[in-house]
C-alpha cells in the first residue's frame, strides 16, 4: 500500500542504467518471469515472494495497462507465508498421536512423529490461508528513481536482490553519498566526503 | 571502495545536515532560498529525536508543540547528542508537506502531502507521485546548499563557528 493510497513511508533508490528502447515488452517479460506463485498446502515451501500487479495482486498474469503509466512502472512485491497457529498445531498433533496409539504403551519414533506433524500441518493449511503482504513499488523510468513502500531492512534487502536479478539493473539506496552523486557533485567533492571526519558540535 | 562502504562512511553527513537545517531554520525564520531561486519555508515540527553518537541508548525523544526551541533540546545538543530524526514541516508555492526525516539515510517516513485534486486511480497515482517527487526535489535542493557549504573549508569554518555559538 502507498502508491495509490494509505501510508507514505518508503525507501528511495536511484536506478543505474538506461532502459532498453522496447522496455515495455522487455520489463513485462521480466516481471512475468518473477511473478508471484501461490503457496500450495502440499509441499515444503513455507514462504513465497514474487512480483504482482498492485491493482490485481491475486492475478498471476501481468497486463501492460496495469503496470505502465507514462513514465511510471507500478508493481508490487508480494510475500505470502504460512503462519499456522502454534497452539492449535500442538494440540492437534497431541490429539492425533493419542488417537493412533490409544491404549498402547509404545515409544513413538521420530519418523512417525514427523509423519503425524506433516498430516496435521497439511490439514490445517487446507483450512486456512497464508498471510499475505504487499509492498508497492513505483519506478520513475525517466528520472531513474524508485520508491519501495517499506522501511524494513530485511524486506528492502530482499527486494534489492530480487529486483537486480529480475531487471539486471543496479539499485543505489538513498543516502548522503548517493544524493550527492545524483546532485552532480564532482568526483573531487565526493572524494572529500569519503575522507571527511564526522563534524562534532562543540558549543562555545 | 565499493558502494556499500561509500554509503556507510558518509552517513555522518546526514547528522550534520539536520543540525545545519535546524540552525538555518531558526536564524532565518524558516526561510530558505535554493540555488535555482526557489523559496521555501522549513520548520522543525512536533517531534525531535537526539542521540549520543557513542551510545545509542542515550537518546532523547522530544515531542510537543515545538520541541526544537525547548531547553531540553538545547541541553541535549550541549551534551553532544546529534539529531537522528526530526519531523519537518516544509512549505513551498502555498503547499505544505510534513514528514519525519531520518538523518543517516535521508529517508522520509509518515509523509503527509497536500490534498489531492483528483479521484480517478490513474490521476491519483500521477498526482501523488508528483507531490512526493516535488518534496524530494526540495529536500535535495536543501542538501545541495548544505553540502556546498560543508565541503568548502573556509565557508564551513565560519558556519560551524556560528552553529556552535547558536547551540551554546
Amino acid at each position: 500500500m502507498g502508491a495509490l493510497e494509505g501510508s507514505l513511508s518508503f525507501k528511495s533508490y536511484y536506478v543505474d542504467g538506461e532502459p532498453p528502447n522496447d522496455f515495455h515488452a522487455d520489463y513485462l517479460k521480466r516481471l512475468q518471469r518473477g511473478a508471484f506463485e501461490p503457496l500450495s498446502p502440499v509441499g515444503d515451501d513455507e514462504r513465497h515472494v514474487g512480483w504482482v500487479s498492485v491493482q490485481h495482486p491475486l492475478q498471476s498474469e501481468f497486463r501492460r495497462e496495469d503496470i505502465f503509466f507514462n513514465q511510471y512502472i507500478l508493481f508490487g512485491m508480494r510475500i505470502d507465508k504460512w503462519a499456522l497457529p502454534s497452539t492449535w498445531l500442538k494440540a492437534l498433533i497431541k490429539q492425533e498421536t493419542e488417537l493412533r496409539f490409544a491404549g498402547q504403551d509404545v515409544k513413538i519414533s521420530k519418523r512417525v512423529k514427523d509423519e503425524i506433524k506433516a498430516e496435521v500441518v497439511l490439514a490445517l493449511r487446507q483450512k486456512t490461508l497464508p498471510t499475505m503482504k504487499l509492498i508497492d513499488i513505483v519506478w520513475n523510468i525517466a528520472e531513474h528513481q524508485l520508491r519501495f513502500w517499506s522501511n524494513s531492512k530485511a524486506e528492502s534487502e530482499e527486494f534489492e536482490e530480487f529486483f537486480e536479478e529480475t531487471f539486471d539493473l543496479r539499485l543505489r539506496p538513498e543516502s548522503p553519498y548517493t544524493m550527492a552523486e545524483f546532485l552532480g557533485f564532482e568526483q573531487k567533492a565526493l572524494d572529500k566526503m569519503l575522507s571527511a571526519t564526522p563534524w562534532m558540535l562543540q558549543p562555545l | 571502495m565499493d558502494l556499500f562502504t561509500k554509503i556507510e562512511t558518509t552517513r555522518h553527513f546526514g547528522d550534520t545536515f539536520l543540525i545545519w537545517l535546524w540552525y538555518k531554520s531558526e536564524i532565518n525564520d524558516g526561510l530558505f532560498s535554493l540555488s535555482d531561486g526557489t523559496s521555501l519555508s522549513l520548520l522543525f515540527d512536533n517531534q525531535l529525536i537526539l542521540e549520543s553518537p557513542l551510545a545509542e541508548a542515550e537518546r532523547a525523544q522530544l515531542t510537543g508543540a515545538n520541541p526544537s526551541v525547548s531547553e531540553e533540546a538545547r541541553e541535549a545538543l550541549r551534551q553532544g547528542k546529534t539529531v537522528k530524526a526530526a519531523k519537518i514541516a516544509l512549505s513551498c508555492r502555498e503547499r505544505e508537506w510534513k514528514f519525519m526525516l531520518n538523518a543517516q539515510s535521508l529517508a522520509i517516513s509518515g509523509l503527509k502531502i497536500p490534498a489531492l485534486m483528483t479521484k480517478a486511480n490513474d490521476e491519483k497515482l500521477y498526482e501523488r507521485q508528483a507531490l512526493i517527487e516535488e518534496v524530494t526535489a526540495l529536500l535535495r535542493g536543501l542538501f545541495d546548499l548544505f553540502l556546498n557549504e560543508r565541503l568548502d573549508e573556509q565557508r564551513w569554518k565560519e558556519v560551524a563557528t556560528k552553529i556552535n555559538e547558536w547551540a551554546a
